[in-house]
């Protein structure tokens, strides 16, 4: 799935905090795309655009060549898995739970709910874990429940906002790998907003940094590199 | 929406009442509560309507001729008005007559003189709840003396029957309003608790309508254990209601409408009660936009 943003502005509380200005982007089907910068420099804005909980005040969105602006949200999210930093689970289900809800709520049947549920648990690595309450879980273990959760409808665009950001070390190394797997295997786009230094270094993808709510950079390789003036 | 959407949906709905069980409890006794009254009111005022039809349908008018005017001389006008059904002469012979039969003839003629009741007309007509209106144009045509009607009870009787309604209305608006706000407000308190659910839901790609679907599936549920609770009571409470009223009005009996033709609709409302809360409240929270 390919991304285009075109000349995207984005301002809130009436045009008093410019989110987005004038933001233009190109994200290649199959492509792994760092979006870095501080807080509030419009990352998350502009993840939102994507999946269309926003939309733009100028410009357009592009998504496989559609505007966006012409497609009803519930159709575009169906492409689209989303991971957050606070992983938002429900408390009263299990894991197992969590991860099938996400497909018997578009309505697939309960035979393949549980055969798709089992290989995503075995993808995060969490089938010995499954019956588990997210209360039971640590919070890597959360996490990688949300990921499955965003996982099970096999979308074709995963748009991740800080998903390590709660994570240590090891946890964000597990969560990384389970990514990469499926952006390898399964050829999805994948649009990851971070601030952390180490996650971008670790995978030398591309990267977009953001300032002021205007990409400032847009390279290849290291968030060092990314942090350079243009 | 496919079939397993529906299983999913009346799922998750179970599953919400249990969790909300105490509001969902209130909601379901408010709603029965309400069901009982507006079943009752139907039921009741069916029978009071159909009590005053049948004595308005027994109303006879009775028409003495002015003196020196022979009866059978109003038969061609009384006949000519077209409210007029049909038109009986009674003669006063006759009625002496059938006296005689009863008492025997000679008590008869040593008690009454041979003109002790006049001629007269008896008049029969074709809607019976236009005889008010119709008497003083009955007293208009020349040759008519007296007008005699017995439409004072059957008169009465509606008139307690358009109070009834009138009262019942308004306390089933009322009770209809309550039951709604309370439908309303527990299924918005659902959609308060589950932020995340919906949440989840939106980001996997269901429309809003698609999310609506569960909590208008709850409220409908609700709706219909009042239902079936309220048809039970009215079944019960109403059959033992009405055989007392067969007793007291046995003439009417045939006429006696009984509780079991307004379970269905008792049975309709409540669902359908559940569908305007349900439905306005998800309305509210969710919208209607997928953008």
């Amino acid at each position: 799935m390919d991304i285009v943003i075109d000349q995207v502005s984005k301002s809130y509380q009436r045009g008093e905090f410019v989110a987005l200005h004038d933001v233009s982007l190109s994200i290649a089907s199959n492509e792994w795309v760092f979006l870095v910068g501080a807080s509030g420099m419009g990352k998350s804005t502009l993840l939102k655009l994507i999946y269309k909980e926003e939309l733009p005040d100028r410009g357009r969105v592009l998504v496989d060549g559609t505007d966006i602006g012409h497609v009803p949200g519930s159709a575009l999210r169906r492409s689209i898995g989303i991971i957050f930093q606070n992983f938002r689970l429900l408390e009263t289900k299990s894991a197992f739970e969590n991860i099938a809800y996400a497909a018997e709520v578009i309505g697939t049947a309960p035979r393949d709910v549980r055969r798709r549920t089992l290989e995503i648990l075995d993808l995060v690595g969490l089938t010995d874990k499954a019956r588990r309450l997210p209360s039971e879980l640590s919070g890597g273990e959360q996490q990688r429940v949300a990921i499955g959760r965003a996982l099970i409808n096999e979308p074709k665009l995963i748009v991740a906002d800080e998903p390590t950001g709660d994570l240590d070390p090891d946890n964000t190394q597990r969560v990384l790998d389970i990514l990469k797997r499926v952006h390898r295997e399964k050829r999805t786009t994948i649009v990851f907003a971070t601030h952390a230094v180490d996650v971008v270094d670790r995978l030398g993808q591309r990267v977009v940094r953001l300032e002021g709510g205007r990409v400032v950079r847009d390279s290849v390789g290291g968030y060092w590199e990314a942090s350079q003036p243009a | 929406m496919t079939l397993w959407t529906i299983y999913y949906r009346l799922r998750d709905a179970r599953q919400g009442i249990a969790r909300n069980a105490l509001a969902s409890a209130a909601t379901v006794f408010l709603l029965m509560l309400t069901l009982v009254m507006f079943g009752g009111f139907l039921w009741v005022n069916a029978n009071i309507t159909q009590v005053a039809d049948l004595l308005q349908r027994q109303v006879q008018i009775r028409i003495f001729p002015q003196d020196a005017v022979p009866a059978r001389d109003l038969v061609a006008p009384l006949r000519a008005l077209p409210e007029v059904a049909d038109v009986e002469l009674l003669s006063g012979s006759g009625v002496v007559d059938k006296l005689s039969a009863v008492f025997g003839q000679d008590i008869v003629r040593q008690a009454l003189p041979p003109d002790a009741f006049a001629d007269s007309l008896s008049v029969r007509l074709a809607r019976p709840e236009q005889a008010g209106r119709l008497i003083g144009q009955l007293r208009a045509i020349p040759g008519v003396g007296d007008v005699i009607w017995g439409q004072g009870f059957a008169d009465s009787l509606l008139q307690i029957a358009v109070g009834l309604q009138r009262t019942g209305t308004a306390l089933v608006i009322v009770f209809f309003t309550a039951a709604l706000l309370m439908s309303l407000t527990t299924m918005h308190l659902a959609i308060l608790t589950r932020e995340v659910e919906i949440q989840i839901q939106r980001w996997v790609g269901v429309g809003p309508w698609g999310i609506r679907t569960q909590f208008i599936v709850e409220a409908m549920l609700l709706g219909l254990f009042a239902s079936v609770l309220a048809s039970a009571v009215l079944l019960y409470v109403g059959e033992a209601i009405q055989q007392r009223m067969v007793a007291l009005i046995p003439f009417a009996a045939k006429e006696l409408r009984s509780p079991t033709l307004v379970i269905g609709l008792v049975l309709m409302a409540g669902p359908l009660l559940g569908l305007l809360g349900g439905g306005l409240a998800s309305q509210r929270a969710i919208g209607v936009s997928d953008r």
